[in-house]
């Protein structure tokens, strides 16, 4: 992509890595519920569940 | 979900047998048994002898390497230093998870990971010897004259007391073993104070080795350069440790099952699923990390541009995104063999992305035919030093208390 002023590259880059971050931050929620979707209830005394 | 049976305690010979052990290594015949047992790694030692005389006495670093003023640092950089000091992060995250965060399941581990970083750790300084011009004055920037502006200086400072923490870390393992258990005691006092310094020192010195290459913008190519080299770095080393302790732990169940100790057997798989969920979490971050800087540097181009670009889509694809993958599909289903497949393909993909950083992607000024490739003798010094980890692993696993606790001195720890 070509810019003819610095700032317009700058505005570009700035909104591409926002956009990426909003993205990152939707997709960790979702990542997380499948990670730990078939963990079983915290009511257990084995030593792993307390994490 | 696999079903270990736990056995019973180990076998630990006592004390003055320990002696005899360590006398019966100064014997020739002790080496002529080994040779007669294990023929391909005493090959491996007699290549290993030859390139060091080499090496040392009579070729020097032209006569031995492909290095030359536009290659200065080879495999043995990229592979006994990069990789080796990134996979041997097992130590300050196992230790971390449970000393600092005290997770009890991961008490078992924390011998095992400490000996494998202490082993890795002790090694790269070994290999170091070998790439520096002048070993002897190794210790000069420390203790001679140091350059306090520059990064190799806090790398070399933060190794050298890293090692030393480790070492001390260790050492119960060995005064345990020869009947020397006031030592141990008295370390196990400190363990606190030690876990936290080799915490801060790893994070220095693992962000550190990524900061060395903030220097060469024009030298590596822009999918890898990033001023946040040193996160990527740090957060890599996470995986890598983590990764490794899955891998190592996976070995040992195979040939060391008799020396671990029911209490270990029983935590094996409990470490195994609560590493995959963190190395999963972590590879997805660190997946999200790397393209950071492709946005905010406006790098989009350089992504279907090349050979490359095919080179970082498969780190990323194939080493982060998948393994990232596998450990979550290990964890919801408690499988342990995807967990250890991908934990391989981690192993792998640290080597990969180090290997990308410090060679194949570095120095992309060059035409083709002053590209750096290593020469036989470099690549006989790598396989010699990590045969020698190897070696040194079985033979403390064989002997000390590693995978359980000593039976003599179990109340004290």
């Amino acid at each position: 992509m070509e810019f003819h002023v610095y700032h317009d590259q700058m505005v570009f880059s700035k909104a591409c890595a926002y956009i990426l971050m909003a993205v990152a931050l939707v997709c960790a929620i979702g990542w997380w519920k499948f990670l730990t979707g078939k963990e079983p209830k915290k009511n257990s005394t084995h030593d792993f569940d307390d994490v | 979900m696999s079903q270990h049976d736990h056995g019973a305690q180990p076998v630990i010979l006592p004390p003055a047998e320990a002696w005899g052990v360590i006398r019966s290594l100064l014997k020739p015949s002790t080496y002529l048994q080994f040779v007669k047992e294990h023929p391909i790694l005493s090959l491996i030692f007699v290549a290993g002898v030859a390139v060091t005389v080499n090496r040392f006495l009579i070729g020097g670093l032209a006569g031995t390497t492909n290095l030359d003023n536009n290659n200065p640092w080879g495999i043995w950089i990229s592979f006994d230093l990069l990789c080796g000091v990134a996979l041997a992060a097992g130590g300050y995250t196992t230790t971390a998870a449970a000393l600092i965060f005290n997770i009890k399941g991961f008490r078992t581990a924390v011998k095992p990971a400490i000996l494998t970083a202490f082993l890795g750790y002790s090694f790269v300084v070994y290999a170091l010897l070998y790439d520096v011009g002048q070993p002897w004055r190794l210790p000069y920037p420390v203790f001679w004259s140091p350059g306090t502006s520059s990064v190799l200086f806090e790398v070399g400072l933060c190794v050298m007391l890293y090692v030393t923490v480790l070492a001390i870390e260790w050492l119960p393992n060995f005064t345990d073993w020869v009947g020397l258990p006031k030592i141990s005691h008295i370390i196990h006092k400190c363990t606190i104070a030690l876990t936290i310094m080799g915490i801060v020192l790893s994070t220095m010195h693992q962000s550190s080795l990524g900061m060395l290459y903030l220097i060469t913008p024009s030298k590596l190519h822009p999918l890898w350069y990033s001023p946040q080299l040193p996160l990527q770095f740090f957060v890599s080393s996470m995986v890598a440790g983590m990764s490794m302790v899955i891998f190592e732990g996976t070995i040992s169940h195979h040939y060391l099952h008799g020396r671990m100790s029911a209490e270990y057997n029983r935590d094996h798989d409990g470490v195994l699923f609560m590493f995959a969920k963190a190395a999963s979490i972590v590879l997805f971050g660190y997946f999200f990390m790397k393209w950071v800087p492709i946005a905010g540097e406006n790098k989009w181009d350089y992504l279907f541009d090349g050979k490359f670009a095919v080179m970082w889509w498969v780190e990323m694809l194939g080493f982060v995104a998948l393994p990232c993958l596998l450990y979550a599909l290990g964890y919801r289903s408690r499988s342990t063999g995807t967990i250890k497949a991908a934990s391989a393909l981690a192993v792998l993909g640290i080597v990969v992305n180090r290997f990308n950083v410090s060679w194949f992607a570095f120095n992309i000024q060059l035409r083709p035919e002053q590209r750096y490739f290593p020469s036989a003798q470099e690549v006989i010094v790598s396989v010699f030093v990590v045969t020698l980890i190897i070696l040194c692993f079985r033979f403390v696993s064989k002997y000390m208390a590693i995978f359980s606790d000593h039976p003599s001195y179990k109340d004290h720890h």
